[in-house]
């Protein structure tokens, strides 16, 4: 396969699984949306306002002297539609100004395998712990 | 109509897995409940707007899946709180044998953060079988009957604001 066939390959793999599953958010110090690149949710109409009522969650989590933040799995509302996000904060100082930067990862495929084994396991003690209170 | 202010509180519910913590809060914003246990990964987070007296209080409810320790949770979900409802199952004994070392735990983390104990499935349970739990509890509760739901978030929702 030719070199050009695997860039492109390698640009529309990364559209489909990288750059659509994250979505990003350069925030001002007070939480302002000063840019995203616009997935999962397109906040171009919200630029100049807060991020707090499009992810409410943030108003607890943008700490100016914590340099990095991260939520492996978080479950909040979006559009009226529940998401399961990775997410991670990082603040960073330019010129005096403090900024966030937000970087949400949708992680749905990701939560139904942990799901699945998580469930499995949280039965299996309560049935074991049931069974020996019966007794 | 409300003339006083409006303020945001993050209330997180900690506890053992299978405890009900996400029944309690689903029975709470939804008026909703289900027989089938579904486990929570990570945190769920849900919103509901209480008001107390003038002032409308906009409760960021951070359900966390349970642990059998909560030194095994992540500690940035505690980041930012303003109220704890730690949650034991009746039925069980496990999930409130280590609630004092728990809650001793999460008060280093977070001093002077108001908290409840709540000792939640009461239906399955007889009186006298909870007569006999010698644990010290604010509110005995029942997501499935609404027993008290209601009455937790309120009183906690106060203390956040005293």
């Amino acid at each position: 396969m030719a070199k050009s066939l695997y860039i492109e390959l390698f640009e529309k793999a990364h559209q489909d699984f990288v750059q659509e599953a994250y979505l990003t958010i350069l925030l001002s110090e007070d939480a302002e949306i000063l840019y995203s690149n616009n997935t999962l949710t397109n906040l171009e109409p919200f630029y100049g306002q807060s991020i707090y009522p499009v992810f409410p969650f943030l108003e607890h989590l943008l700490q100016p002297n914590i340099p990095e933040l991260s939520i492996n799995l978080l479950e909040a509302s979006l559009n009226q539609t529940n998401i399961k996000y990775r997410c991670i904060i990082k603040s960073f100082e330019k010129e005096s100004e403090t900024f966030f930067f937000v970087i949400l990862q949708n992680v749905e495929w990701h939560y139904q395998e942990l799901f699945r084994i998580q469930q499995e396991r949280n039965e299996a003690v309560i049935s074991k712990e049931m069974a020996i209170l019966k007794k | 109509m409300t003339t006083g202010k409006t303020l945001s509180k993050k209330v997180i519910l900690i506890g053992n897995f299978g405890v009900g913590k996400t029944s309690l809060t689903r029975q709470f914003v939804y008026q909703k409940f289900s027989d089938e246990y579904l486990t929570t990964l990570g945190v769920k987070i849900d919103k509901k707007v209480v008001e107390v007296g003038n002032d409308l209080v906009n409760l960021m409810i951070w359900d966390i899946a349970g642990e059998v320790s909560q030194t095994r949770v992540n500690t940035s979900y505690y980041l930012g709180s303003n109220g704890i409802i730690y949650v034991f199952d009746l039925s069980r004994p496990s999930t409130y044998e280590h609630m004092e070392a728990d809650i001793e735990y999460v008060q280093k983390l977070l001093p002077d953060v108001p908290i409840l104990r709540v000792a939640n499935k009461a239906d399955l349970l007889t009186e006298e079988q909870i007569a006999n739990i010698s644990v010290p509890y604010d509110f005995l509760s029942s997501a499935k009957t609404s027993q008290n739901v209601e009455e937790m978030f309120l009183k906690l929702t106060k203390a956040m604001l005293q």
